[in-house]
């Protein structure tokens, strides 16, 4: 309209408001981030009769409940089982039965923080189960290492928790700087040899672990880094990043971000007319609710994963793989993913060092998981390496029109071979 | 020609920007309130559509003609959602101390959020939207069909709300409202309906703005914040109350984001779009076209 809308806003109130919104929307972000950290853990160690008390925090409520869920679950279901078959036998000589004390932190990292130390304090628990997300365990970890406690955790792959020389940390997903590693070594393994690469990755932690993992990688083979951008997390549009990997010719892409992104890059690779012969999302691609919001344009995506659900891996107190799946769909109604999978083997990582202490006590059972040869579980072969990561590389998974989510990588667990080279656009 | 891509691709996104923050800048001028649930509107009006389309299809996948065809009832529902918050809400902290206001709309905002997520958890979605080939090569620049078809719909939203003001009676009251209420009490308009209105309006044009952005974007339940943002910096470059000027400023806000991202990296695209917004502050207080942000009275 021609005429000004208001006559009645000065300078000063436009300062005042400015400054008022600001505020509430830096207010509003920061709620955001804060709804992705925290958290701490603890556990509880024997001692008291014959039972030995495993303790921690995880987000039983909140934006992460879902995940949360998978966690406390497979830890129950495993420790009933190993109850009902008649305990643990120590290598103390005795056997115990185990006990679990999860309480919710709604990955929160001052309420994770704070349910540790009570656990510890109060409940003189020795043994720590560690709670979701990064942004928590790494202040967890903290706590167990104070207080001298083992912390064992599967919801936690930044490399910051297992760089900080904290003995008492355990971890058993691949950390973010490996999610990238099996993806290149496949990649180089296709024909034709992919000559070039592109990284498009989110300003977060963890995503950019990831990069600097990629980038770390690509640095030991002949593949040409061509395109290196980060973005910020708020991006909602990659048009313009992409447009960078359509005119330098990228061969790889490799988009280290969550699946909000991997939704974008889905959808604007295709209108944006971007053809490479490969491209992996890091987090998020691998999802059922991925492929329903892009459809066919998420075919020949790649994706990272720390499990396969179809695997078959031996362990001791399910018998296989196959039949923890089915234990899980047939008592709680859903599918186990590999969060169920790393809770699980948490559990048995810790039976396995009750079983090799002759005396039980934390340090005790910290030396043993440390010290632990491979052992089979659910989840595949367990051990850590000198930082406390479980010594495992990353699987790779592909959207196939048919038959649909396939394992590509490693050739000793794959399903099928990759679809390599993506076919471009105007071909499908 | 790489600047002339980025260019092209920044006024391709920015009608929408534009779309988003006229409807903004409308409240600020006529109900006197800096609206932070504004972004709200936009995630709403992407969820709408994508549900219209889920029903409809099944899948919210469908041919253009048909997801244009949830437009209308698009900008129908979130103008009673407007309506209503304005009514019910709005109406209360009026003329209050504006600190009042921001929390009151902040509120509004993250009570949406919360019940967003509840309703259809924080997964992003997206419409897909079925093109034989879904880009065009004009003089060597890539144009995405459904970001044009996109630029068209917003340019048409900000098109038929000018028209609206201009032309009919409700708009003329609802201007009356903007520059005087108090005399326009006096003349027969009804001033609460009027705003209401205006709310209703300007919430119906940021929902058609947003089913466009699940198409070329995606949608989630906490994606409002940073359109909000967004539709204040535009306010600014344009000036209070103008709608050419926040169409000018949500293509130049487009232009200057992709220019930055392309040239430099997209890290600094909202580092260059404040700045902007400071120097403009300093240097032309009123905006680009209005006169309201700096008018003593």
């Amino acid at each position: 309209m021609e005429e000004p809308m208001t006559d009645n806003h000065n300078r000063r109130t436009f300062l005042k408001v400015a400054g008022g919104t600001g505020a509430l929307g830096l207010t509003g972000l920061a709620g955001c981030a804060g709804n992705s950290s925290n958290g701490d853990g603890g556990g509880d160690s024997g001692g008291s009769g014959d039972t030995i008390t495993l303790g921690g925090s995880m987000s039983l409520t909140g934006d992460n409940a879902d995940l949360g869920r998978l966690y406390k679950d497979a830890y129950q279901e495993t420790i009933d089982r190993i109850n009902e078959s008649g305990g643990v036998e120590a290598g103390d000589g005795n056997t115990y039965e185990l006990e679990m004390v999860l309480r919710d932190d709604s990955t929160d990292a001052s309420t994770s923080r704070s349910i540790y130390q009570e656990l510890i304090d109060r409940e003189g628990i020795d043994y720590l189960l560690g709670p979701y997300s990064s942004s928590v365990t790494l202040p967890a970890s903290a706590v167990a290492a104070e207080n001298e406690k083992p912390m064992v955790e599967g919801g936690g792959a930044s490399p910051e928790i297992f760089s900080q020389g904290n003995e008492w940390i355990f971890g058993l997903l691949p950390t973010a700087n490996k999610y990238a590693k099996s993806y290149i070594d496949m990649a180089l393994a296709q024909s034709p040899t992919p000559e070039s690469i592109a990284i498009l990755a989110e300003d977060g932690t963890f995503s950019q672990s990831t990069a600097e993992g990629a980038r770390n990688k690509i640095e030991q083979t002949d593949l040409e880094l061509v395109v290196d951008q980060t973005f910020p997390s708020g991006t909602s549009d990659l048009s313009t990043n992409l447009g960078r990997v359509r005119d330098q010719g990228a061969d790889v892409l490799l988009l280290c971000a969550h699946q909000k992104h991997n939704i974008i890059l889905a959808n604007q690779m295709e209108s944006q007319g971007v053809n490479v012969d490969a491209a992996m999302g890091t987090v998020g691609s691998l999802n059922d609710s991925f492929k329903g919001e892009v459809g066919p344009n998420g075919d020949y995506i790649y994706g990272p994963t720390s499990w396969d659900i179809n695997a078959d891996f031996e362990d001791p107190v399910y018998g296989g793989t196959q039949d923890f799946v089915a234990a899980i769909e047939d008592n709680y109604d859903y599918t186990p993913d590999y969060h169920s999978a790393a809770g699980e083997a948490v559990i048995m990582t810790f039976v396995n060092a009750f079983q090799s202490v002759d005396e039980l006590t934390p340090t005790a059972v910290r030396n043993a998981i440390r010290d632990s040869d491979p052992f089979s579980t659910v989840y595949g072969d367990v051990s850590f390496d000198d930082s406390g990561v479980i010594a495992k590389n990353m699987l790779i998974r592909q959207w196939q029109p048919e038959p649909g989510l396939q394992t590509v990588y490693p050739s000793s667990v794959a399903q099928s071979d990759p679809l390599y080279p993506m076919p471009d656009w105007s071909e499908r | 020609m790489a600047i002339a891509q980025f260019v092209v691709n920044g006024l391709l996104v920015g009608a929408l920007f534009a779309a988003v923050a006229v409807g903004f800048a409308l409240i600020w001028g006529v109900v006197d309130i800096i609206n932070l649930a504004h972004g709200e509107m936009v995630m709403l009006g992407g969820y709408t559509a994508y549900w219209l389309l889920s029903i409809a299809t099944g899948t919210a996948e469908g041919s253009v003609l048909l997801f244009l065809a949830t437009i209308p009832v698009v900008v129908g529902v979130l103008f009673i959602v407007g309506y209503a918050l304005q009514r019910t809400l709005v109406s209360r902290v009026i003329g209050t101390d504006i600190f009042l206001t921001l929390l009151v709309t902040f509120g509004i905002s993250i009570a949406i959020q919360q019940l967003a997520i509840q309703a259809w958890t924080a997964n992003p979605r997206s419409i897909q939207v079925a093109f034989a080939d879904p880009s065009m090569v004009v003089g060597g620049l890539v144009v995405p069909k459904m970001k044009l078809v996109a630029f068209a719909g917003a340019i048409v939203l900000t098109g038929i709300l000018y028209l609206f003001l201009q032309r009919t009676r409700t708009g003329r009251a609802i201007r009356a409202v903007s520059q005087n209420p108090e005399a326009a009490a006096l003349v027969g308009i009804d001033v609460e309906h009027t705003r209401a209105v205006t709310f209703g309006i300007s919430s119906a044009v940021a929902g058609g703005a947003g089913a466009f952005i699940a198409t070329i974007l995606n949608i989630q339940p906490q994606m409002g914040l940073i359109y909000t943002l967004k539709s204040f910096v535009i306010v600014v470059f344009g000036g209070v109350g103008s709608i050419p000027g926040a169409l000018t400023g949500g293509l130049l806000l487009g232009v200057v984001e992709e220019l930055t991202a392309g040239l430099v990296s997209s890290q600094w695209t909202l580092a260059v779009s404040f700045t902007l917004l400071i120097v403009l502050l300093v240097v032309k207080p009123k905006g680009l076209f209005g006169t309201g942000a700096d008018n003593e009275h």
